[in-house]
């Protein structure tokens, strides 16, 4: 079954290859993402520094601990960002009317997708956020955490990725039956910003905020991780949210597979 | 190869309202017409024929295409490509049929082509050796050194449509289906892909299903046609005998040494008279060119004449207005 459907690794390392070349491609607006992402550590760590110096208890966790999680807010945001997504790929395939040519490929379309994000994941990460996080490091004196966060780190920063890729991906479906993408996934960033944690660290919401986020899936994208790396989520903590993590990542990839069959059947129906 | 028995694909289409609120009483309604893309057709294609598809835009052969390739569910009736159904079987058909549509390209946009085709080798589960020599025999046949390492959107139409092609052959498919593959290419390009076209079709005996508005495809190529129109099957059969039946009608050019004044002649029309020059048209049955030629050199000293043939095009108009 799963050789039937194109799945295994060495489909998944060809589409890397693929998407190291679109990226390259594109070299202006690569660097400017690159110093855009460079200046926004910088001013978020200037921020939170101020901040302190004004009223140091304010936010529970000492100042270091705070500028890493903001830092690796910023980072995380320059590959996780919703434009970085497969559906804005989606999108313009559906636009330009070519995606009947990706669904007619002896692949299956999900894995298609998600190997092709993976890939461009793995570019972005290696050339815009290594280099700015080592510059952050060496700017703002950050401490790598101790060996237990950090594997915790690593493990959830995948499921972060699978999360997010999950629902980017939905975004995708939904917008071949909307044909729109631009405004979702406008909507998507403003409501994943603000839920996720990766401004404002989800702790200081006041009860029914606090509740909201607990109950949404965006706080396993940026707040888990990065909670994770900065200590705060230590121990029982660190597994439980990775069981919360686990959790949406079964939820959302049934939700997404019946989706994707649901809108395929549509599309195949009414010839998109 | 390929058997479609009384194929039937309907679209419905929803009504678009006007007035107030349009398009927020657009997202509910539930309104919507009927539209028969294809109405109860029935063809089938023998093992390494080339077919040529012909119809008017909407005709119903883009949706008869993409009912064989997998990726649209026919609303009745049942389709077999070597035995699979498409819609049914999608992955196992996709690795058997080869598909290029002239106006879309599955190659990716930004990556250098070559590396398309590494990633189509992946996708296909292509075996490296057979990869290799189709690669080594399609890219000069198709003149594509050039272009091998530039991406597709820095190449010309002629260029990306040859690209498509080799990327749809890769894989060595049984049958290939080609949706316009010439449109707007120029003439060198379209004689290349028509020489390609028919070498791979003799070579290696694929099946290949042409749809196309260029006659000069239908002509180079096919030696059998399917006429359809408005989703309706007009015409299944032999080239030449659709040209007897429906393209009886041919012309003659004649060239007089002066300007001479129009006449009549027994068994021809006077179509258009221009200079020195006249064209007459006849069918077939009722004269011959030689005949005609005698006729008009009786009465006035002829320079030069040519006999014209019915284009394929004309042949089709007539076949639209008989029934």
């Amino acid at each position: 079954m799963r050789a039937a459907s194109g799945i295994d690794l060495r489909t998944g390392i060809a589409f890397l290859r693929n998407e190291f070349y679109n990226i390259t491609i594109y070299r202006v607006s690569f660097w400017l993402n690159f110093i855009y992402t460079f200046l926004m550590m910088y001013s978020v760590g200037y921020v939170w520094r101020a901040l302190y110096a004004a009223n140091p208890g304010a936010v529970g966790v000492s100042l270091g601990q705070m500028i890493s999680y903001a830092v690796l807010g910023v980072a995380l945001e320059a590959i996780l960002h919703p434009r970085n997504g497969p559906q804005n790929y989606i999108m313009e395939q559906v636009r330009k009317g070519t995606i009947e040519m990706d669904i007619m490929k002896p692949v299956d379309f999900q894995f298609y997708m998600f190997a092709k994000n993976m890939g461009s994941l793995a570019v972005r990460f290696l050339f815009l956020v290594l280099p700015s996080l080592i510059a952050a490091c060496f700017l703002f004196s950050l401490k790598l955490p101790a060996l237990p966060c950090f594997l915790g780190f690593l493990c959830s920063l995948a499921c972060s990725v699978v999360v997010s890729f999950f629902l980017n991906f939905i975004l995708g479906l939904l917008s071949m039956v909307t044909m729109n993408i631009k405004n979702i996934n406008w909507g998507y960033n403003a409501v994943l910003r603000f839920f996720s944690g990766q401004m404002v660290p989800l702790w200081i919401f006041p009860g029914v905020l606090g509740i909201i986020s607990d109950i949404l899936p965006f706080r396993c994208i940026y707040a888990i991780p990065m909670s994770i790396y900065i200590g705060n989520d230590a121990g029982v903590d660190m597994l439980k949210a990775l069981g919360v993590q686990f959790f949406w990542i079964i939820l959302l990839w049934i939700s997404s597979r019946l989706l994707m069959k649901h809108v395929f059947t549509r599309v195949m129906i009414q010839g998109g | 190869m390929i058997e479609v028995k009384r194929l039937t694909k309907e679209f419905k289409i929803p009504v678009q309202k006007k007035g107030q609120f349009a398009a927020i009483r657009n997202l509910f309604s539930g309104e919507y017409t009927v539209k028969h893309a294809v109405d109860d057709i029935s063809f089938s294609v023998g093992d390494g024929e080339i077919v040529g598809f012909i119809g008017k835009n909407g005709a119903g052969k883009s949706t008869t295409i993409k009912m064989l390739s997998g990726i649209l569910q026919p609303t009745s009736g049942s389709i077999t490509v070597d035995g699979i159904r498409p819609f049914e079987q999608r992955m196992e058909n996709a690795k058997q049929i080869g598909v290029v549509f002239g106006q879309k390209t599955q190659l990716w946009w930004d990556v250098p082509l070559i590396e398309s085709y590494r990633l189509l080798r992946e996708i296909y589960k292509i075996d490296t050796a057979v990869y290799q020599k189709n690669l080594d025999r399609y890219i000069p046949m198709l003149g594509l050194e050039e272009v091998i390492n530039k991406p597709v959107r820095q190449m010309s139409l002629g260029q990306r449509v040859k690209s498509d092609i080799c990327a749809a052959l890769l894989h060595s498919p049984k049958i290939l289906f080609l949706d316009e593959p010439t449109i707007g290419v120029d003439v060198v390009s379209k004689k290349y892909l028509h020489d390609f076209i028919s070498e791979i079709n003799s070579e290696k005996g694929t099946t290949i299903l042409l749809t196309t508005h260029d006659m000069g495809d239908i002509e180079k190529l096919c030696s059998r046609v399917v006429v359809i129109d408005s989703g309706h099957l007009m015409y299944d059969g032999d080239l030449e005998s659709m040209i007897a039946r429906f393209g009886a009608v041919r012309s003659l050019m004649i060239e007089f040494e002066k300007p001479v004044p129009d006449f009549e002649i027994e068994n021809a029309e006077l179509t258009r008279s221009e200079g020195n020059r006249k064209w007459f048209s006849f069918h077939r049955s009722k004269a011959t060119p030689l005949h005609l030629v005698h006729a008009i050199d009786d009465r006035f000293p002829i320079q030069d004449i040519a006999i014209i043939e019915p284009d394929i095009e004309s042949i089709v108009r007539n076949l639209y207005e008989s029934s």
